[in-house]
């Protein structure tokens, strides 16, 4: 718990391999207890879990705003691994099962709590960081991590105003994709 | 797609965005002239996806991600926009607690504070006792042992040396006499004759010649009388060394002939000197017994005083007196004594040796030591017999045998290995008239014993001294601090759990033993000594307890304990920090946020009007908590860097003042000038914080220092209603430009003025205590868990 504190008070990005390491596991275990079970994954949000880590972890009088944003961007990145590869795994033995018609809301681009949502996301993460890896970066860190976008700002380095300029374009983007998609969708479905 | 054009999208795409309708429209022209169609054809496609609003809502606001996101099924996508600050959100505090790890009270020693102050104790007079009492006993300790194994040392140099000088004088005089006395007997007429009668015969020598034959016999008579020993030999040679005559053997004499320095002692005795023979082994049938021969050869000189021959006579029971005086010395002084020829080889039988020779701790017979031994040291120790005779040849000398063989007459008390690889001191002399040496030695344990003994009594009264004087330190400690504690004002509290730290202290929970109240204990960091942090401590206590406005935390006592240590005790304050409340529901409604400021305005106004200022006004100084009446109940505290208005002499600006603060909620004037503040500062940060309140945000933000000096001094913060993304009444946003104005001037000036302004436009904007209940009643820790799970550990931040 200590050496958490320390990399995080040290700020020092270097030890973000060890850091990460830390937390891989306290965040599975953390993760594993939602994921189990169905009715519980609907509420997962893994933010939280971060959150919850974060306050396990850490002793917070010693860790200054900054070390907590990169824990927390730290976290963004476990968790999106944890959740895909769970999703993943899940959908591969579920393929062929039920095909939920996904519904693009204009408040929420996607739901953590589903696993197709999970899926696509990384697919499309995937491809964004290819165009484009900081754009990519910050919608993890946003959907994965929760960070605001201040947050994210002071975690990458670079000013607030292109962090929003990033995010609008990025979410524009993933959201065009995923209309692609779903538009695609519905003409195999229809074939 | 590729990067490069995402890149050149992306410049397009932030260009358009920034636009209004009517020139993004004409932009957006250009684009399709300028540019390929595909180009055109995404960033269009982009903008229509793209939402400025929701973009910005997804973006940051902290609680549509942060939490439990129960919406079920997204077909049921919400057609109604409900203002996202009061979402249907599940908090935190519903999460299974086995995550969060409990801190364990029982591991805090409720003394904890005397245990750290015990070691801390322990430690000082350790130190003392270290100076005052061991080390002047351990110096003189030291020099008198230091006096002692010198005198020791020195004594057993001179004891080897005066023995090893007596024999050295015992054997000159011995060889010396028996020198002259064979001289005399060879000057004996009868034997003069015949051997000068031999030198002119000048025939070959042959035992059977009849002149040989007399010769023998009369010289042979002659020299037995005088010398009474029946067994004697002597044997004659003539100038050129061809024997005359003897009565040796023929083994014997040829053995004697062929010997490799006998021709260097003829000459030797044919230039007069008279030297020494031996002792030497003589082999030969005829050995009667295992002595070495020794003797003396002396010239023989014609009328004209020429030397025409050499004469040798031995066995006289010479090294018989000679070995003796070696064996007396050796055990009178329980030594090992013996002599030693140029060559290294020991001459007489050291009684030593034969000791260790019939012990089978020497490599050689007791028979093989007199005249044979070569004093060569070994390596080490020799145990048993082992096959060393040859090699003993090849090994090099013994400290003393190389030194007195090269003519040295000296001592050495470092120990080193004698010729049975014992360690041993030593001193030995020279004696260059008969080219014999004379070494004394003496295992080096028993030299030493005496002072080994003396070393090993100092090192034991040197542990226990140290001992007594660590256990008497400890128990010293123990008694000055119970006593101590005893009369520490702290002691009266039992601490429970530290719950924050801050800058300068640290806070815990604690309880009154007697009065079982709780209490939050604000201790100063230990070994701050500094008199202007004790100073700074003072202040704050001081003034937070002239302050009686209950939204002002209350001080219970203050003070300072014997060892320096500064401690304040207050109320201890339940609920969340605004910071937390930020945490959990994001942005606040906006009647709450009037009514919240109000109550602190309250505080924040009677410490102006007992002209101090708080100057660290921030969401995570105010504590929030529920009411049963009031609703909402609000609580500032942590003045940590309260000034008067007026400053007195003795309340000297800090040095650190201005980073002390959390440079966020900062006033600009801070930054250029430090003692311009005033009550409009804290206005300012009062500002803020109800702008952090209303958005969710910190006004200011950047990642360094320098950055965010720069933009609390010159921009202005982003619009209310932008961050919250829903049209924000003008009167209210007005409230906050007006007190976060850069220029003090155009702020309010007083605390009452903001409150009269924030009173005239509060009936628009409603909060009751129905409403903070329901949002406690969501939000807040669950009662039962208020205890363990403390809220209030940003209380010291």
């Amino acid at each position: 718990m200590k050496s958490s504190s320390k990399i995080l008070g040290g700020g020092d990005k270097q030890h973000t391999n060890r850091l990460f390491t830390l937390m891989y596991d306290d965040l599975s275990r953390l993760a594993s207890k939602y994921l189990q079970h169905e009715p519980k994954r609907s509420r997962l949000s893994s933010a939280s879990l971060v959150h919850q880590a974060y306050v396990k972890m850490v002793d917070q009088s010693k860790v200054s705003w900054k070390g907590k944003t990169h824990f927390f961007a730290v976290g963004a990145t476990i968790m999106r691994r944890i959740l895909v590869d769970h999703a993943r795994k899940v959908q591969s033995l579920k393929r062929g099962g039920d095909w939920k018609q996904r519904q693009l809301s204009d408040e929420c681009t996607f739901h953590l709590n589903r696993d197709e949502d999970i899926v696509a996301l990384d697919d499309l993460l995937n491809q964004l960081a290819r165009l484009d890896p900081r754009q990519a970066k910050i919608v993890e860190l946003r959907f994965f991590g929760g960070l605001t976008m201040l947050e994210i700002a002071s975690e990458l380095g670079v000013g607030l105003r292109t962090i929003e300029q990033d995010w609008s374009m990025a979410r524009a983007w993933i959201r065009r994709e995923l209309k692609k998609e779903t538009s695609q969708e519905n003409i195999d479905q229809q074939t | 797609m590729d990067p490069d054009q995402y890149r050149q999208l992306r410049l397009l795409f932030v260009e358009a965005e920034a636009l209004e309708k009517d020139a993004r429209h004409l932009f957006l022209q250009e684009v399709a002239q300028q540019y390929s169609d595909d180009i055109y054809q995404e960033l269009m496609s982009l903008l229509s996806e793209h939402d400025p609003v929701h973009a910005m809502d997804e973006g940051s606001n902290p609680s549509s991600l942060r939490y439990i996101v129960s919406r079920g099924d997204p077909n049921e996508s919400d057609t109604q926009r409900a203002p996202l600050s009061e979402p249907t959100l599940t908090p935190i505090s519903d999460l299974p607690k086995a995550e969060i790890t409990p801190l364990d009270p029982s591991k805090l020693a409720s003394n904890f504070l005397l245990k750290s102050q015990t070691r801390k104790s322990l430690r000082r007079n350790n130190a003392w006792l270290w100076v005052t009492a061991l080390l002047p006993t351990a110096l003189i300790g030291w020099t008198t042992y230091y006096q002692v194994n010198s005198t020791m040392k020195q004594a057993v140099r001179d004891e080897m040396r005066g023995v090893s000088d007596s024999v050295s004088h015992a054997a000159r005089r011995f060889l010396s006499d028996k020198s002259h006395l064979v001289e005399s007997w060879t000057r004996e007429p009868a034997i003069q004759s015949q051997i000068l009668k031999l030198v002119d015969a000048k025939i070959e020598f042959n035992s059977d010649a009849p002149e040989v034959a007399e010769a023998r016999n009369v010289i042979t008579n002659n020299l037995e009388r005088l010398s009474g020993a029946s067994a004697l030999r002597f044997a004659v040679w003539g100038n050129n060394s061809q024997l005359l005559t003897t009565n040796y053997s023929r083994i014997a004499s040829k053995y004697i002939q062929r010997e490799r320095d006998m021709q260097i002692l003829l000459d030797r005795a044919s230039q007069g000197e008279v030297v020494i023979f031996g002792p030497l082994r003589i082999l030969g049938p005829e050995v009667e017994s295992n002595d070495p021969d020794m003797g003396v050869i002396t010239s023989v000189r014609d009328e004209n005083d020429n030397v025409v021959a050499t004469i040798l006579v031995t066995k006289i029971g010479m090294y018989q007196e000679f070995s003796r005086m070696f064996f007396d010395i050796a055990n009178a002084g329980n030594m090992d004594a013996y002599a030693i020829d140029q060559a290294g080889t020991m001459l007489t039988e050291s009684p030593r040796a034969a000791t260790l020779a019939s012990t089978q701790r020497l490599d050689v017979t007791v028979e093989e030591i007199a005249a044979s031994l070569r004093v060569s040291d070994p390596g080490d120790v020799i145990r048993g017999s082992g096959p060393f005779t040859n090699s003993r040849n090849l090994l090099p000398l013994t400290k003393a045998a190389k030194s007195v063989t090269g003519g040295r007459s000296d001592g050495e008390i470092q120990p080193y290995r004698n010729y049975a690889g014992i360690e041993v001191v030593g001193s030995w002399r020279w004696n260059s008239d008969s080219r014999i040496g004379i070494i004394v030695e003496r295992p080096a344990s028993q030299a030493f014993a005496t002072v080994r003994i003396v070393q090993a009594s100092f090192i034991l009264l040197g542990s226990l001294l140290f001992l007594s004087v660590t256990i008497a330190a400890a128990f010293l400690a123990r008694a000055t601090v119970a006593e101590r504690a005893a009369v520490h004002p702290l002691s009266r509290y039992e601490v429970i759990e530290e719950v924050g730290a801050g800058g300068m202290g640290i806070v815990y929970r604690a309880k009154h033993r007697s009065l079982g109240r709780e209490t939050a204990l604000k201790v100063m960091i230990g070994g701050t000594q500094k008199k202007e942090e004790q100073l700074r401590f003072d202040r704050e206590a001081r003034l937070a307890a002239s302050l009686s406005n209950p939204h002002s935390v209350t001080i219970y006592d203050y003070g300072r304990s014997e060892d320096g240590e500064s401690y304040c005790v207050m109320e201890f304050l339940k609920g969340l920090t605004l910071h937390e409340i930020v945490e959990r529901s994001g942005c606040q409604p906006l009647g709450r946020v009037l009514f919240i400021l109000r109550q602190v305005c309250e505080a924040v106004d009677e410490a102006h009007q007992k002209r101090l200022l708080h100057l660290d006004i921030k969401p995570q100084n105010i504590m929030l908590s529920l009411d049963q009446a009031v609703g909402d109940w609000a609580v500032l505290f942590d003045y940590g860097l309260s000034k008067p208005i007026a400053p007195t002499l003795d309340y000297y600006r800090n040095p650190i003042a201005r980073w002390s603060g959390t440079p966020m909620y900062m006033a600009p004037e801070r930054f250029h000038h430090l003692d311009q503040v005033d009550q409009r500062s804290d206005i300012y940060s009062l500002g803020c914080v109800g702008y952090y309140l209303a958005t969710g945000a910190t006004p200011f933000f950047d990642t360094d220092a320098e950055s965010l000096f720069a933009l609390i001094m010159n921009q202005q913060p982003i619009n209310l209603a932008t961050r919250r993304g829903e049209q924000v009444p003008r009167e209210f946003t007005n409230l906050f430009i007006k007190c976060m104005a850069k220029n003090p001037n155009d702020r309010f000036q007083t605390v009452k003025d903001f409150v009269l302004a924030i009173e005239t436009i509060q009936s628009n904007f409603r909060w009751t205590p129905n409403d903070s209940r329901a949002w406690w009643l969501q939000y807040g820790n669950s009662r039962k868990d208020e205890d363990i799970e403390s809220p209030t550990k940003n209380q010291g931040s």
